[in-house]
């Protein structure tokens, strides 16, 4: 665990940063509280924290799924999962509202609290490594603690973070830039060929 | 009396969609009877749709799984498929059946995969020989100009191989293998050279006829969005050919949305005189009169009629006289195989997403022998890996991107279909007490394999690794060690077998019910035996053949 990392901020800092990304919500401070109190057992209390705490979030937004925190830690991730290169990344692919969307529309309770369990295990691991919510990292920070998580679940089975990970992966490859400008997409190509050398195509197809 | 129509067809799935096409150009006036909802070719597909313009990654939502059995199914295919809490049926105890459906116009000819294969003389001649189940009344020679109806009309594409054991047929020309394909070909001929690897033969127009552009159909597009149905018509349905060729005569009258009851039985004139239906909708019941009857409600589907015919006559089910109405359900024994993948060939990739696969032909009491009778053919492709491999594999960000840029490793399955062996006890009944919606006594399945099925399965998988491994495929797995429940394979088949013998069968060899000469059942229901190649192409002809005779029985006034 980091300790340094998180001493260098102020209570202060921490309240108003929180108050930033969490758009000045009573839940950046309740996070930020809890992130004072650094430890092992504070940060395994906090998962379920962000959980309730968000449940209850006042400004939930209508017809949505996700808190402002909870969908700014999702776009976190899937920006960090797939970023802007030179083809636009999820976030320019519009994958978290989509996944916002399937939360609405698509999935049953469970599958919804396993997302907001793997979003919370990767804001717990950002305290418990580094003592600050994920979302007040710095990218590079962000990026080394995505990196680890992904790693550990993955080989761990994780079947939240799987399916995190998988759907991001896939809501990005479908949506139009992912099909067509990251990958080769061709909706009607015709009789098949068998035996066209790769470099003639250049890129995995999309479909 | 006059009948309503000169021909009644039941169900509009691969087999009813071809009698109801020979009956009506032979001048019939024919009904079609078809208890799903009415689908419109082109218009209620749904293959125009990107994957970005699909809710929800394409995913039905999780609380509707439920009617499916708890499976994860495209929304963009559910349009296909029943919502199996309206359909029950019961199994007995510790013999889980699968029983796959397809309630629309069109049934399951808009979902199949389209592989089309002829039975040879060997698989006619097969219970013959090893005293298995009633000898069919058929031969090859009966059935091979039906094939070559068929497929000029369907449109078959594939390569001739002159095996005795895969006739050849009036095929449009074949798909392309990819490489890893070919080297697998070569190498199994190397090792096996008994073993032939050709491709995949189905029902996909790669050089569509005059007779097929004039029905609106063109070439295959290798797009693979074949389930989701076809608009350019490409791959045979009875949507795309069939009905609209029977349309075509102006003696086609379709209803959709009535659930065939029962066959009605005259006992004055010893045949039958209609088909009772409930609709679907008002659950109002109603008789349609004909003076010839075709069963094609797929082949548990046509049973389930038949045993709900009863009468003085026919107390167990019309045409029941030798108890034989329901038995000998049979599947192919499937889930058998293996998978492995091929290191190198990254330089090489393909180009179109091809509805198809390779075939090998059936080898096993064929040129090799084995310690069990009948044998099995398996179906398999090759590929390289793309994104979806990204979700489970380790690492984040721009490195991530670029790796899934680049197609993954080769690598190949195949699946076995194996020949069941007819077996009496392995039936279907009405269910004592428990009824559907509509008022219809639920259908009662009661199916095992038995020992040879058992047997073949394992050799199945020994020869599926076996040649893997000889081809150079490393990490060569078995699929599964068992098979799976039978009903997987959707070729359920018996039920109403054909045979020469009245007291030992229910139809004779012209799909004529011996003891009710003007009722004819032409779907899998029919088949006296599996043999191992995917059975629809034999439905099909099977189902002209016997259109063309009852049309000549009914003008010679002998039915
Ligand atoms: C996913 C999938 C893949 C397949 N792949 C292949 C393949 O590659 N090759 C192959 O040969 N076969 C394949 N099959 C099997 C193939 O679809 C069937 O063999 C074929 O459709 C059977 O034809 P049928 O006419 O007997 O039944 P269906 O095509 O099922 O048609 C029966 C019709 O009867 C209707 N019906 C049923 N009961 C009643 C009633 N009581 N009253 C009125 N109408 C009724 C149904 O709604 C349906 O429209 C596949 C099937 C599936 C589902
Ligand atoms: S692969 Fe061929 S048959 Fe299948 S949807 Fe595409 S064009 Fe139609």
């Amino acid at each position: 665990m980091s300790i340094s990392r998180y001493s260098g901020f102020s209570r202060r800092q921490l309240l108003s940063g929180g108050a930033r990304i969490a758009g000045g919500i009573a839940v950046g401070g309740g996070l930020a509280a809890c992130a004072d109190s650094a430890g092992q057992e504070a940060s395994d209390g906090l998962a379920a924290r962000l959980d309730t705490l968000t449940t209850r979030d006042a400004l939930r937004r209508p017809g949505h799924f996700f808190s402002i925190a909870q969908f700014r830690l999702l776009e976190r991730i899937s920006d960090l999962i797939m970023p802007e290169t030179d083809t636009p990344g999820a976030l320019a692919a519009g994958v978290p509202q989509l996944i916002d969307r399937m939360m609405v529309t698509w999935a049953l309770p469970e599958t919804r609290s396993d997302w907001l369990a793997g979003l919370a295990a990767i804001d717990a691991r950002a305290r418990r490594e580094h003592g600050v919510a994920f979302a007040r990292l710095e990218p590079d920070t962000q990026f080394d603690v995505l990196s680890r998580h992904d790693g550990e679940a993955l080989s761990a089975s994780d079947r939240a973070y799987r399916q995190m990970k998988s759907t991001i992966v896939e809501a990005y490859y479908c949506s139009e830039p992912g099909a067509t400008e990251e990958l080769r997409y061709d909706p009607v190509p015709g009789p098949y060929r068998g035996c066209v050398p790769f470099d003639e195509i250049g890129r995995t197809w999309a479909t | 009396m006059t009948a309503d129509f000169d021909a009644i067809v039941v169900g509009s799935g691969m087999s009813g969609g071809w009698a109801a096409k020979e009956l009506a150009e032979r001048g019939l006036k024919t009904l079609v009877i078809e208890r799903g909802r009415h689908i419109e070719h082109g218009t209620d597909y749904t293959d125009f749709k990107a994957p970005w313009e699909l809710p929800n990654l394409d995913a039905v939502p999780e609380r509707e799984q439920v009617h499916y059995g708890g499976r994860v199914i495209a929304a963009s295919t559910a349009h296909f498929r029943i919502k199996e809490d309206d359909h029950p049926y019961s199994v007995a105890e510790g013999k889980p059946f699968r029983w796959f459906r397809g309630y629309h116009l069109g049934g399951r000819s808009l979902m199949w995969a389209r592989q089309s294969y002829r039975m040879s003389e060997m698989d006619f001649e097969a219970n013959k020989k090893d005293g298995h189940g009633n000898d069919w009344p058929i031969r090859y020679a009966d059935l091979a100009p039906w094939y070559d109806h068929v497929e000029r009309f369907a449109g078959i594409s594939g390569q001739a191989e002159g095996l005795p054991q895969l006739p050849d047929g009036q095929f449009q020309p074949p798909m392309e293998l990819n490489c890893v394909e070919e080297i697998f070909r070569d190498r199994l001929h190397e090792t096996f050279p008994t073993r032939r690897l050709t491709i995949g033969r189905c029902a996909h127009l790669t050089a569509p006829t005059a007779e097929q552009q004039a029905l609106g159909r063109g070439p295959c597009q290798s797009r693979s969005l074949c389930s989701r149905g076809c608009s350019y018509g490409a791959y045979f349905s009875s949507l795309s050919a069939t009905l609209p060729a029977a349309r075509k005569t102006g003696n086609l009258t379709i209803v959709t949305d009535e659930i065939g009851h029962s066959v009605v039985y005259d006992v004055a004139t010893g045949k039958a005189s209609g088909v009772r239906v409930v609709d679907a909708i008002t659950r109002e019941h109603r008789v349609y009169t004909g003076r010839i009857i075709f069963l094609c409600a797929s082949a548990i589907g046509s049973a389930h009629i038949m045993l709900n015919s009863r009468s003085e006559r026919f107390p167990t089910g019309i045409a029941n006289s030798s108890d034989m109405l329901g038995r000998n359900l049979m599947d192919h024994v499937s889930g058998l195989g293996a998978g492995g993948y091929m290191p190198g060939y990254t330089d090489q990739y393909y180009k179109g997403r091809r509805p198809n696969g390779f075939y090998i032909p059936r080898f096993r009491n064929v040129t090799e022998d084995a310690d069990f009778v009948r044998g099995y053919g398996f179906q398999g492709g090759a590929s390289r890996g793309d994104w979806r491999r990204g979700g489970g594999q380790a690492g984040i960000g721009a490195a991530l991107k670029q790796d899934l840029r680049k197609p993954g490793g080769w690598s190949v399955w195949l699946a076995g279909f194996g020949e069941m062996l007819p077996n009496p006890d392995n039936r279907v009944t009405l269910h004592p007490t428990k009824v559907d919606k509509w008022g219809i006594p639920l259908l009662h399945i009661d199916c095992a394999y038995g020992k040879n099925d058992l047997k073949m399965a394992r050799q199945a998988n020994r020869d599926a690794v076996e040649m893997l491994q000889a081809a150079g495929f490393q990490g060569v797995n078995e699929r599964k060690a068992e098979p799976d429940e039978p009903g997987r394979a959707i070729h359920e088949m018996g039920t109403v077998g054909m045979g020469r013998d009245p007291g030992t069968s229910v139809l004779n060899g012209f799909n004529q019910a011996h003891d009710v000469p003007n009722l004819f059942v032409t779907d899998g229901a029919c088949m006296a035996s599996t043999a191992c190649q995917n059975p629809s192409l034999t439905y099909m002809a099977i189902s002209a053949r016997a259109a063309h005779y009852a049309a000549e029985f009914l003008k010679e006034g002998k039915i």
